[in-house]
């Protein structure tokens, strides 16, 4: 059965699915952004996925182009390519782990009590390390 | 597997381990700020990994024109996942009902 259903996929022509995927990303980077909500370096992330879009498509002209091979079979060309997407998601996953939770110390409850506590969300930019704590640990004096 | 090199094959596996750790980051994310709608963008991330599977699948038997379906299978869970994002994201939207 799953095999059928692979090889009935086989007749579709892949490429105005990837085109057509852009759009709804574009519209996800566009919300993401207005939200104010997301890691700013998280952002960057979901945005540089473009870069990466991008170069690749570059790359497979380049393969089919100088090589007259598909992208996945041109190696240097596919892995230079790919690097792009592996910086992307690093930039993602650090924007989300690196903001520690005690930066924003106010209260949950605090912030609840209307929306104007997305301001403070925003807040997430500047490390709010608290110095008392940690410098008696670090200086040596 | 020798159509990607071995560093080509750690890059791929890179992308598909930070995506992951990504995933488990956005709940934590959520978590932390008690804020439990970070938990659909998380899932909207799922298809994402389903399509990177696939292609890695498809590299993993050096990219035969007999596996072409999963190159398609991997466009459409692309375009399925960035709807899921797209609509994570509008949950995400502070006063939504105003505008």
């Amino acid at each position: 059965m799953t095999v059928v259903g692979l090889g009935a996929l086989a007749a579709v022509d892949p490429s105005p699915l990837f085109v057509l995927s852009l759009l709804p990303y574009l519209v996800f980077l566009r919300w993401a952004a207005a939200s104010k909500r997301f890691p700013p370096l998280a952002l960057r992330g979901f945005q540089f996925t473009l870069v990466f879009v991008a170069v690749t498509i570059a790359a497979a002209v380049v393969a089919e182009l100088r090589f007259g091979q598909q992208l996945a079979d041109v190696d240097r060309l596919h892995g230079s390519a790919e690097v792009f997407l592996t910086v992307a998601n690093l930039l993602v996953l650090w924007g989300f782990s690196r903001a520690e939770p005690g930066q924003e110390p106010p209260d949950p409850e605090a912030s609840t009590t209307g929306p104007s506590g997305e301001q403070v969300l925003s807040t997430g930019v500047e490390p709010a390390v608290p110095p008392e704590d940690g410098a008696s640990v670090l200086d040596p004096e | 597997m020798h159509a990607l090199s071995l560093p080509t094959w750690w890059i791929h596996v890179a992308s598909v381990l930070e995506w992951m750790l990504a995933m488990v980051a956005v709940i934590r994310w959520g978590e932390r700020r008690g804020e439990t709608e970070w938990r659909w963008l998380a899932l909207a991330m799922l298809p994402a990994l389903v399509s990177a599977m696939a292609a890695c699948t498809w590299h993993l038997f050096d990219n035969p024109i007999e596996l072409q379906g999963l190159v398609v299978f991997q466009a459409g869970t692309t375009l399925l996942g960035n709807v899921a994002l797209a609509a994570a994201a509008w949950t995400l939207l502070p006063e939504r009902s105003q505008s």
